[in-house]
């Protein structure tokens, strides 16, 4: 099963130089959880929706001890570059390689999506939910002869659990503390 | 393949009036981005490492059921490895509670589903893998 067949495009991607701020805007617009960071046409580096949620501290925590002091200011996501809490350790794959062979990387390095790159450029992502959906596919076309399977596919069995207790209010929460 | 195959049977939980802090550190521990959440026993939500995120700063004055998911999708053991990928994608979540006669059992994820196909994949089709 090529990656090719089941990867995703066009690919989202950011400058290193463009802000947090605009790449959560870009995550938030086009409901995705990475992005490939690329300079010119050669991919330097993801990041991820959790890199760019954590960059405030990040930013704060390589501040600080550059400077030897304690605590600092947490920075504004408008200011900090994507470069410096992006994964520059790149994991590419290729078109040609197999989605096999993408799962068992991505559940060995505990990753969410692996860009997919060829003769130096960007032809995709590949995402767990792309290689779900590739295996299903697999799995419908191995299982024609399981009929049941199908039909009892059909209604997704879903239990409820036995109750719901109400959510406080997050403001509400925090407000608690003061 | 039945997810009772392929889940992580047991999961570690937190109870509804523990702080997200004592989440955290269970999340830490055992690497893992989700935690079924019990009050008397029963399935009452799901926390996750996304939900901590929002809550930042107010880790040991928040308490789990204020920051959890209530009322999640749950699956039963006996259905397929394929129906919990299908709601995993529709819900756009990354793991699900296993829960027989309003017991939690187990806990499924991408992981472990995306490991489930490889079985079955390499397991029926003759895939000779070059790299």
């Amino acid at each position: 099963v090529l990656i090719l067949n089941w990867m995703s495009f066009p690919v989202r991607t950011v400058k290193p130089h463009d802000s947090v701020a605009d790449a959560r805007a870009l995550l938030a617009e086009h409901r995705i959880n990475q992005l490939v960071v690329t300079k010119g046409n050669q991919v330097v580096g993801i990041v991820t929706d959790r890199d760019l949620r954590d960059a405030p501290e990040t930013a704060a925590v390589s501040a600080s001890v550059a400077a030897g002091a304690g605590k600092a200011v947490l920075p504004d996501p408008g200011g900090i570059a994507v470069e410096d809490v992006m994964s520059a350790n790149v994991m590419a794959l290729r078109p040609q390689d197999s989605v096999e062979h993408a799962a068992r990387l991505m559940v060995k390095e505990r990753i969410g999506a692996v860009p997919i790159v060829e003769k130096g450029k960007l032809w995709g992502i590949l995402t767990r939910s792309d290689i779900l959906r590739a295996f299903l596919s697999i799995a419908a076309s191995n299982g024609k002869s399981r009929g049941a399977d199908k039909r009892a596919s059909k209604s997704a069995p879903r239990a409820k659990p036995p109750r719901k207790p109400g959510s406080a209010a997050r403001a509400r929460v925090h407000a608690r503390k003061a | 393949m039945q997810i009772a195959r392929c889940m992580t049977p047991n999961p570690v939980v937190i109870s509804t009036t523990d702080t997200l802090a004592a989440a955290k550190a269970l999340m830490d521990k055992g690497r893992f981005r989700r935690l079924p959440v019990l009050e008397g026993g029963n399935l009452v939500g799901i926390i996750t490492e996304r939900d901590l995120r929002q809550h930042r700063g107010y880790l040991d004055s928040t308490r789990v059921d204020a920051a959890m998911t209530s009322d999640p999708v749950t699956i039963s053991p006996s259905i397929s490895a394929e129906d919990a990928a299908r709601l995993m994608l529709e819900h756009k979540i990354g793991g699900i509670p296993v829960v027989d006669q309003g017991k939690l059992v187990g806990i499924v994820s991408t992981s472990d589903l995306l490991r489930a196909f490889l079985n079955i994949v390499l397991a029926t089709q003759d895939i000779v893998h070059k790299r």
